[in-house]
């Protein structure tokens, strides 16, 4: 990827060993995101468990967090969508 | 929920504490016209940028800064946004009582600030109508793009946030819609399955809540907001591993301040002075003055690093800020915006005589703004002396620029406001 930037840069920089390995390096890791979002979401999914499973064991309240936590999530999504969809009306195509 | 329809008389404290919502003065009214003139000002120039595109800023690539003041306030509201929830968090977690009063002052200040942020990312955006590419092209970019796990996290904690804010607030609506019976309908749509029960599972979860949420604030201000910029070896002045903490204290500092600040506007406007004491701003306000000076030993850290043996364009960069284009508003920034008012701030803590709840809201209300500049010096600088060899580029925001940005806070303030008549916004307790 940093080859091709270089190479379209047209900047008379030659591409170096480092650039090369570091592109390599960019290239293997492809997924470190999965094990960045893992660690960072790991831990708030097992505590939410745990808020839930906590004394006194009811379901109603859990049941209502997991649905407004849904709710919420798909209004998001959806607000991104129509968003989109708004903006498309407004911006120059 | 029909005996819950009977409207007994509050008692003072309560009548006291749901004063913005049962009065409403000329001067509200006022208020609104006054942030509707900028939010709907913010919207025209919007317009303007969508329909002629972002050269009306003064963002330029690949010479000059392709971010400018919109980041800088996106970056701003993401560690605002940590304060209140923060607050909340400690209190649950560490039996921090005595500043309950504040605590859902700073959990609307989550919610609001989390959207001001959205907007501002999306505002910065030159193509906003392809904002739903960030769904459909979710799972291919999640994998290597820092700006996707930004999106994700933000959005759980913005969740979470809402979520917690929502749970923590069901008690309270149950005495509103006692007293406000025209809008018992509104409320009870909040109180959806409500049992008089459900207090004590509602405690229980929120203490699990606190530690995912305290979780997620390091992960977010610490984590993967400073990751955007200190992942990128191709910025001098970004790439760091300080870059995480460095943020992260500095989201702390600005909530912590903004906490404080709307708790003292909110304390005059209302005469609470009975329920939120100089007792929570004493506190709050060390707080916020040791880890300010805190900040300023990360500054120097960084700065010394930059400067000591670094590469030239770390150096140049450092330069920019100690003597270049950037000196007149670093060294304001640094000794009246942070050193002063951080002085101010723990002196009164060791001379307790000295203290002043005025003087300690006016000392956050500085650090604020110097918390807004900071971030706007992280995020330019470094943009306009890139390590291609292309010319050195120079920027300041254009009037569009400062239009939006001035139009997001008063559409921050004025949703404020909107919640302060519509919901309680210190914990009722028992009536």
């Amino acid at each position: 990827m940093i080859d091709l930037l270089f190479r379209l840069s047209d900047l008379g920089i030659p591409v170096s060993a480092i650039a090369a390995e570091v592109s390599d390096r960019q290239t293997m890791s492809g997924n470190i995101g999965f094990v960045v979002l893992a660690i960072i979401v790991g831990p708030v999914v097992i505590l939410t468990i745990a808020s839930m499973l906590e004394h006194p064991r009811t379901f109603r309240i859990p049941t209502l967090f997991i649905g407004s936590v849904i709710l919420l999530i798909s209004a998001i999504i959806s607000s991104f969508a129509a968003a989109g969809m708004l903006l498309k009306l407004v911006i120059p195509q | 929920m029909a005996a819950m329809m009977r409207r007994p008389e509050p008692d003072r404290t309560t009548a006291a504490l749901l004063r913005p919502m049962l009065n409403t003065s000329r001067a509200f009214y006022f208020l609104i016209i006054a942030l509707f003139i900028p939010a709907g000002w913010f919207v025209y120039a919007w317009y303007l940028q969508l329909i002629q595109g972002l050269g009306l800023t003064s963002m330029r690539t690949p010479v000059g800064a392709p971010w400018g003041a919109y980041i800088a306030n996106f970056v701003f509201f993401v560690g605002l946004a940590h304060g209140g929830i923060a607050i909340a968090a400690a209190i649950r977690l560490l039996n921090l009582t005595k500043y309950t009063p504040v605590a859902r002052i700073g959990e609307v200040l989550t919610v609001i600030s989390l959207m001001m942020a959205g907007l501002s990312i999306t505002i910065d955006m030159g193509r906003p109508d392809r904002i739903f590419n960030i769904v459909i092209y979710w799972p291919q970019r999640v994998g290597t793009s820092s700006l996707s796990w930004d999106v994700t996290v933000i959005i759980i904690y913005f969740t979470l946030s809402s979520v917690y804010l929502w749970l923590t607030m069901r008690k309270d609506l149950v005495l509103c819609a006692k007293r406000f019976p025209k809008l018992s309908w509104f409320y009870k749509i909040f109180l959806v399955g409500y049992k008089p029960d459900e207090e004590h599972k509602i405690e229980r979860m929120s203490w699990w809540l606190s530690i995912a949420i305290v979780f997620l604030i390091v992960m977010l201000s610490g984590g993967v907001v400073p990751w955007i910029f200190g992942l990128l070896p191709s910025q001098p002045g970004w790439f760091s591993a300080l870059a995480g903490p460095y943020f992260l204290t500095a989201a702390i500092g600005s909530a912590i301040a903004a906490v404080i600040v709307v708790s003292g506007v909110l304390r005059k406007l209302f005469k609470w002075q009975e329920y939120i004491k100089p007792e929570i701003f004493k506190g709050l306000g060390t707080f916020l003055g040791i880890i300010t000076l805190f900040y300023i030993y990360l500054i120097l850290a960084e700065q010394l690093t930059m400067r000591y043996a670094a590469p030239m364009s770390e150096f140049l960069i450092s330069e920019k800020l100690f003597q270049g284009e950037f000196a007149p508003i670093f060294w304001p920034m640094l000794l009246l915006g942070f050193f002063t008012p951080a002085i101010i701030l723990v002196s009164q803590a060791i001379h307790p005589q000295w203290f002043g709840t005025t003087r300690t809201i006016l000392a956050a209300g500085v650090i604020v703004a110097a918390f807004w500049v900071k971030r706007f010096l992280i995020v330019v600088p470094s943009l306009l002396r890139p390590l291609l060899p292309f010319p050195e580029g120079s920027y300041s925001p254009s009037w569009l620029e400062w239009s939006i940005v001035a139009g997001i806070l008063a559409s921050a303030i004025l949703l404020y406001t909107l919640f302060l008549k519509v919901f309680p916004i210190v914990e009722l307790g028992e009536e």
